[in-house]
């Protein structure tokens, strides 16, 4: 090899020596990219879930805040029930009140006997009215079984009893039962929301005539649909399974613009009369869920002890949503209906009509602590009754309802008569009006007792005549759900 | 860092006096993260949610028990650990003994690669390998590898016995780089 040649080696040797191009990371990620890495499964799925997040939405929240306790609505919360206790209390006085204003059926002369000497003391314009158009001789004789039976069934009502005309005094028991829609009162308190439900009843008469009359049930099919509104979003979810006893009473005070006398002297003259009963309702029912529905049998009675009405419904419930009812720190929450199907058999007693009930009611559910809280409940009903019975002031109002027909067309003598124009097909609208609070206490997660104080005042005429109502009433019910 | 220390601390405060406000910004600021955490414990995403909802309201209870010692988060995420668990001891009896496999899976499963080489994977594929776990093997799983628990701790919290937390995660583990691994049609 020539010298030359190894200068030339050299200095390319020289010239290379330190020669570098800069490399830049990305030149690194490319091959590592290529390359798989050594690392563990568990770094693998831990790098996967790294900051691994599901949105959530407004239904999660809605749900949770529903099941939290407020504590800064504690102060208002109590306010409010003070102002609920206080309108009770003044709307309690103002019924016992309202009978001072419309003297009750027994201060005021029923007999003619009665009316002619009330005639001259305390009640000069009705008597002389009266007087007009009736006579003591002119009254028909009353059956000894009416009167019996008056005897049996108002054992419990002394007022009624000092009434002398127990025509009247009949009417007026059947006017309770027929005139008073029991005011729906809820049994669940809900978050903010409004319970519309509806309710149809095509009553099919079973009835017997003969002396055991009040007693014969009437068979009627109720089938209703719920819910509630404002609309929340659709959470389908797991109701519990619970049992339950629901006991009440509530007072009952009616008002009813009757002719009086007129079947027999063909005209009618008006006048208020008011009577005041107990209604009692018990209830036993239990809730099985299935999936995410529910099925709920309630089995009871609602009784107006004064004067007999037997009232005994069945109800199933298919519940499609439900909401959490309340939170119990570290437990299961417990859901409520928000959506469901009921479907009711009533059997009642004394009723020849057919109504079309639309309730609504508002309730609110207010925890105070962990176990205890308040519930507020306003609503009410608009109904259409289309009845006949309501309209006959005699003591034989026990009429099927073919007999009503066909006795106002005048083709039927039944055993006990007819009477007068008051036999009509009546229908009417009304409006009644409900409000309540009361509380509920949880002894544990599975048991509740729960217990309402309500208010409903029935506006605008049921009868042919005219009739309102007032009602005042508690219930108290056990609930245990596990 | 410090400023995010700051608002959570003025947000606790507000839940601690109840005000509904900061309860929102709470659930707000963790709730995406959270339900993520139910969903590693739930198969069904409805029970990720019901565990997820009862987790909250836990928070929200428990708030004043929280005293600072841990990072807020997690505290946080034990306590949705802990409820994703018991409402699903709750819903059904977890089958934390020996769970067998179809044996059509099994036999598919071989010895894991000594060298363990793996592949990325995505949150959903993860999602994905980890709903097909029997439910005991789901749950030991996720406290070993990603709570880094230990097997004494998690058989504590399961009720079961330290041999089966061990026994749990190594098929558990096995059948996971089973399902992870891509498939040849997948190269």
């Amino acid at each position: 090899m020539s010298q030359k040649r190894q200068d030339i080696e050299y200095k390319f040797h020289e010239a290379f020596k330190d020669f570098e191009i800069p490399v830049s990371d990305s030149d690194w990620n490319r091959i590592v990219s290529s390359l798989p890495e050594n690392k563990s499964l568990e770094k693998d799925i831990q790098e996967a879930f790294q900051g691994y997040e599901i949105p959530v939405n407004q239904g999660d929240w809605a749900r949770i805040s529903a099941a939290l306790p407020q504590k800064d609505k504690r102060r208002r919360a109590i306010l409010w029930y003070s102002f609920a206790a206080l309108s009770l209390v003044g709307a309690y006085l103002l019924w016992w009140f309202v009978p001072a204003i419309n003297p009750p059926a027994s201060q005021l002369p029923n007999h003619v006997a009665d009316l002619n000497a009330g005639a001259k003391q305390n009640h000069p314009k009705n008597a002389d009215a009266l007087m007009g158009h009736q006579s003591a001789s002119s009254a028909p004789s009353i059956p000894s079984r009416a009167t019996a039976g008056i005897k049996q069934n108002h054992d419990a009502t002394p007022k009624l009893q000092s009434s002398l005309y127990p025509g009247l005094n009949e009417f007026q028991g059947n006017g309770s039962n027929n005139d008073v829609w029991l005011t729906h009162i809820g049994l669940f308190g809900h978050h903010d929301s409004l319970n519309v439900e509806s309710w149809m009843m095509d009553s099919k008469r079973l009835r017997l005539l003969n002396s055991l009359e009040h007693f014969a049930p009437i068979a009627a099919y109720l089938s209703s649909a719920g819910t509630y509104f404002p609309a929340k979003p659709l959470w389908l979810r797991k109701p519990m399974p619970a049992i339950w006893i629901r006991n009440g009473a509530s007072l009952l005070s009616t008002s009813a613009s009757i002719p009086q006398d007129a079947d027999w002297q063909g005209k009618a003259l008006n006048r208020t009369q008011v009577q005041k009963g107990l209604v009692h309702e018990f209830a036993v029912g239990m809730q099985i869920p299935i999936g995410s529905t529910a099925i709920q049998f309630g089995f009871g009675a609602t009784e107006p002890l004064t004067p007999l009405k037997q009232h005994w419904r069945i109800k199933t419930r298919m519940v499609a949503d439900s909401i959490p009812y309340r939170n119990m720190p570290g437990d299961t929450l417990f859901w409520i209906p928000v959506r469901f199907t009921d479907t009711l058999v009533d059997v009642v007693t004394q009723f020849s009509e057919k109504r079309l009930v639309i309730p609504f009611q508002i309730s609110q559910c207010v925890p105070i602590s962990p176990k205890f809280g308040i519930l507020f409940q306003a609503g009410g009903q608009i109904g259409i009754l289309q009845s006949m019975k309501a309209t006959i002031p005699s003591p034989y109002t026990d009429y099927t309802w073919s007999q009503l027909q066909q006795g106002m067309a005048g083709t039927v003598k039944t055993n006990q008569p007819l009477r007068g124009v008051d036999a009509a097909q009546a229908i009417r609208t009304r409006l009644d009006l409900s409000a309540g609070t009361g509380f509920y206490y949880r002894v544990n997660k599975q048991l509740m007792l729960r217990t309402n104080l309500s208010l409903a005042k029935g506006l605008g005429p049921l009868t042919k005549q005219g009739s309102s109502y007032q009602q005042i009433g508690g219930q108290f019910m056990l609930m245990y759900q596990w | 860092m410090n400023k995010r220390v700051d608002v959570i601390q003025s947000i606790l405060s507000g839940c601690r006096q109840g005000n509904r406000k900061a309860q929102h910004e709470l659930f707000s600021m963790f709730g995406p993260r959270m339900l993520g955490v139910c969903r590693r414990y739930c198969a069904d995403p409805d029970d990720a949610r019901d565990a997820f909802q009862e987790g909250f309201i836990k928070v929200y209870a428990t708030l004043e028990k929280y005293r600072g010692d841990s990072a807020f988060e997690t505290w946080m995420t034990r306590i949705f650990i802990n409820t994703a668990i018991d409402h699903f001891k709750k819903k059904q009896k977890l089958q934390l003994k020996e769970t067998i496999l179809p044996e059509e899976l099994d036999s598919s499963i071989g010895d894991p690669d000594p060298e363990e080489w793996s592949f990325p994977c995505s949150p959903e594929a993860a999602l994905e390998a980890l709903d097909q776990l029997p439910a005991g093997y789901r749950m030991v799983f996720n406290l070993y590898a990603l709570e880094n628990m230990g097997h004494k701790e998690i058989a504590a919290l399961l009720g079961i016995s330290e041999g089966t937390s061990k026994s749990q995660y190594a098929r558990a583990r096995k059948l996971l780089q089973h399902l992870l691994t891509p498939k040849p049609s997948q190269y």
